[in-house]
């Protein structure tokens, strides 16, 4: 009795544990729970051409950080020669300084320089989110006769206006007032758009609002030789709205990212002048599991986050196929225990479930037939030469390894994909499963490895379609936790006393027995 | 193919108190059988061992071939003997079991009248040794014992083999009873999924209740035409006694045991088994569950006070 209420409670705590994990980082991480729906991801690169004069060349290029409605899949920086410093901490205190540097000792003329970054789009759409930078406004504005210009015209917008939002309009619309003297004065000092959204944001904050410039970057389906557009970002109750020069009303902030934050240049070079970026931006869609994967292995790890997508890809391909083996497992005990199916050893239809996870369903199972029919052919050959036992079947497994290596080899000389996918995994794992069933042969007779080689390879079939359900495979991957309820519903079953199905099969004749005997 | 196949519901089965494999596993085997004392009844010789010291009849050992180097002196073990039986310690399924029932000269007779010299008995000693019969291929021991001259009441009820019969017994008391034929179809051996034919007998009688052969009904032995109907198993007290024994012996509480009739020494242990199967139920037309329960629901003084005939008599009531 004692021990029942303990597996009860055990259960109890397993499945809370586990759907309670999953939960919390479903709701607390974002990570969904089915992988159905598809993240958009825009690779974008930019392109800095400068010409170097012969001197040592040190490029500093701002780059974008974490942002509250785009996230970093992966960035890198490419041109030969060069040497490389990726830029530091994706979300840290220096986040709207982030740059990378490409160093060399000696160049020369026309340069290329590529930086490229994967990036994400989050649930969010909400723009920087975020600390603000310094706010920074131009000094010049702080001389007359900018500083008389800058004032009258500061004044008349605030006359004009009741909040910040209206200002920021009062002053755009002024500012788009070319035959204005004061107009004419400021914008004397401005010659690119950069400069006169400096302009703009100083206004802005001189008018007692708080602004800050960024370098936003449109992301439209997919387009080439894109600038990046100087903005203004008005904060106010903790809203930010956007503006452009020469446009009074806030912008949509959908599919902007902002490359750059506050008001350090975007590059600075040393020895190189008549540097020009370009940005290109391609779009995809990915399905969300595979973004969330990559995203978090760049993010540094949060407390919460058991997931295994900070380990490098190499090693969460292992864990992924690991993570599937509970499932299998369950499996197993659901056709053993309550369907009654009998299969050579307990966890051989799981190795045969990975095995064809290699090989893929259909060569899997035709593989399976020949070798494991071949291999007995051999084993009831050596058994009349009257060997030993584990002579015979060790030689079994030489014959197994020697046929699969034989279809390797066939396999690429003509070309055939199924056989070629013969690699060492799976030859281990057929091999081994000969030696069972020749061993089973020994003991049961050949009735008896009929029934389990068909039981062993209808359980090995449906292990396979779970452990390699993608969906599945998501879930264990992103929650792992829950292979603990795997586990709980795996100590459940073995409390399952009732009859397998199989058994309503066996017991059938009796039951006919008793009837007659009734009447 | 589905559809033709018979099926029954559950509730039928738990009506007819048919005890499932998960049930047998669960509730009886793990809870009453420790896993300690396995070696107690996995292990043949051990069980020998064990029953000598109980007084329990077994197959008198007449030797132990442990290491191969002791083949040399098979000889000198066999002199004097002119019918003996060798077997795997650990074996299953009577693989590796040899009876010779004569000598003639140098020659040692199988039952078919084959030949075989010392030095074949050697070589089938050394491959015991090696595990060529024992599961998984492991080391073994080799048993020389003696061969069972079995009692000709069984005479035109089995094709070529020998019948044994199994008793189940739980926590000392015989539940349920079953006798194995061996058939064409079994090979001789007397294993019911080889297609031996499994007779119920009743616990007070030792007569057939009922018969089956692949799970099925029948009247008649398949190869010999006798009415199975008509068997009876001789010195049935005697036997159900010893196999009531084998509960102090093993301390196991869910317990197979196989019994033999010898012609001169009567009813003998050949095998314990742990794990005893539930075909028995569908020999003997009925279901194990009742019968396990009414012993469950003894008190614990009644089971600890009760002497091996009292659990024989209590079974003879009850169970029929
Ligand atoms: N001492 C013996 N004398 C005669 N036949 C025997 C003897 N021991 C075993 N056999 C035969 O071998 C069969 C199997 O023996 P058993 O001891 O049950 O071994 P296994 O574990 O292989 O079933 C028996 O049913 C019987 O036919
Ligand atoms: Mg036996």
């Amino acid at each position: 009795m004692n021990a029942k209420v303990q597996l009860r409670i055990l259960i109890v705590i397993l499945m809370a544990v586990g759907l309670g994990t999953a939960l919390i980082k479903h709701y607390q991480i974002g990570y969904p729970l089915i992988p159905k729906q598809q993240i958009p991801i825009w690779t974008i690169e930019a392109k800095v051409n400068f010409f170097a004069t012969g001197d040592p060349v040190k490029v500093k290029f701002a780059v974008p950080g974490e942002q509250n409605n785009f996230g970093i899949l992966e960035e890198a920086g490419s041109s030969h020669d060069y040497g490389f410093i990726p830029a530091g901490d994706l979300s840290g205190s220096d986040g709207f300084y982030r740059y990378v540097t490409w160093s060399i000792s000696e160049a020369t003329g026309l340069q290329e320089l590529y930086y490229r970054v994967d990036i994400y789009q989050k649930k969010n759409f909400e723009l920087l989110d975020l600390e603000s930078p310094p706010l920074n406004p131009s000094k010049k504005y702080e001389e007359d006769p900018l500083a008389i210009a800058a004032e009258e015209l500061v004044k008349s917008a605030q006359y004009h206006s009741a909040d910040a939002v209206t200002y920021v309009g009062q002053v755009i619309q002024l500012l788009n007032n070319e035959a204005d003297q004061n107009v004419q004065t400021l914008l004397s000092a401005t010659r690119t758009d950069l400069d006169r959204t400096r302009l703009l944001n100083t206004l802005i904050i001189k008018g007692g609002y708080e602004s800050h410039l960024i370098r936003a970057l449109l992301l439209a389906e997919t387009s080439t030789k894109q600038a990046l557009q100087p903005m203004v970002v008005l904060i106010e109750d903790g809203q930010r709205y956007l503006f452009n020069w020469g446009t009074p009303q806030p912008q949509q902030q959908m599919n902007l990212l902002a490359w750059q934050r506050g008001g350090p240049s975007l590059i600075e070079i040393e020895g190189g002048r008549n540097a020009t970026v370009e940005f290109s931006v391609i779009k995809q869609a990915l399905p969300a599991s595979f973004v969330l994967e990559q995203a978090s292995r760049q993010r540094e790890k949060k407390l919460m986050d058991f997931s295994l997508t900070s380990l490098s890809v190499e090693q969460q391909d292992s864990y992924r196929l690991l993570l599937t083996i509970p499932f299998g497992a369950l499996i197993v005990v659901i056709l053993r225990n309550i369907i009654g199916i009998r299969t050579t050893g307990t966890f051989m239809p799981i190795l045969l479930a990975m095995a064809f996870l290699r090989t893929n369903l259909g060569p899997g199972i035709l593989l399976f037939i020949i070798v494991v029919s071949a291999g007995l052919t051999v084993r009831a050959y050596l058994t009349k030469l009257d060997l030993l036992l584990v002579p015979r079947i060790s030689a079994v497994v030489v014959v197994v390894i020697g046929i699969m290596v034989s279809f390797g080899i066939f396999g690429s000389k003509f070309d055939l994909d199924i056989l070629r996918s013969v690699t060492l995994f799976p030859t281990i794992i057929l091999a081994w499963t000969v030696e069972r069933l020749s061993v089973l042969w020994e003991e049961d007779g050949p009735k008896e490895v009929g029934i389990q080689t068909l039981g062993s390879l209808t359980v090995a079939i449906l292990a396979y379609l779970a452990m390699g359900n993608p969906i599945l495979r998501y879930q264990v991957f992103i929650f792992p936790e829950l292979i603990l309820v795997a586990l709980a519903i795996i100590l459940a079953l073995g409390q399952y006393s009732g009859y397998r199905l199989s058994e309503l099969l066996r017991f059938a004749p009796l039951v006919k027995t008793n009837q007659e005997d009734g009447k | 193919m589905i559809g033709k196949l018979q099926w029954c519901r559950p509730g039928e089965l738990h009506r007819l108190g048919i005890i499932g494999m998960n049930r047998r596993n669960g509730e009886y085997i793990a809870r009453y059988n420790p896993r300690a004392l396995y070696p107690r009844v996995d292990d043949k010789l051990a069980t020998k061992v064990l029953a000598n010291e109980f007084h329990l009849k077994v197959p008198e050992l007449y030797g132990v071939v442990q290491y191969q180097h002791e083949i040399k002196q098979l000889g000198k073990t066999l002199e004097g003997r002119t019918s003996f039986v060798i077997k795997p310690s650990q074996g299953s399924a009577g693989k590796g079991i040899l009876v010779i029932l004569d000598r003639e000269g140098d020659y040692f007779l199988k039952p078919s009248g084959e030949k075989l010299t010392l030095h074949d008995l050697q070589r089938h000693i050394s491959n015991t040794l090696s595990g060529l019969y024992s599961l998984g291929g492991r080391n073994d021991k080799a048993m020389i014992e003696y061969a069972i001259e079995f009692s000709d009441a069984f005479e035109g009820f089995s094709y070529q083999g020998v019948p044994d019969i199994r008793v189940v017994i739980f926590q000392g008391y015989p539940v349920m009873a079953m006798m194995r034929l061996s058939t064409q179809a079994s090979d001789g051996k007397a294993n019911l999924h080889q297609g031996a034919v499994g007779v119920g007998i009743d616990l007070v009688t030792g007569k057939a209740r009922s018969a089956v052969q692949h799970g099925r009904p029948i009247e008649q032995h398949p190869d010999t035409g006798r009415r199975l109907q008509e068997l009876v198993v001789p010195q049935w007290d005697e036997l159900i006694l010893l196999a009531s024994k084998c509960y102090e012996m093993t301390e196991m509480g869910y317990l197979g045991a196989d019994i033999v009739l010898d012609e001169k020494l009567g009813p003998l242990i050949l095998e314990l088994n742990a794990r005893p199967g539930l075909a028995i139920q569908v020999a003997n037309n009925a279901g194990l569950l009742p019968r396990l329960k009414a012993v469950k629901q003894l008190s614990r003084s009644e089971r600890i006070l009760s002497q091996p005939l009292d659990r024989v008599r209590f079974a003879q009531k009850h169970f029929i």
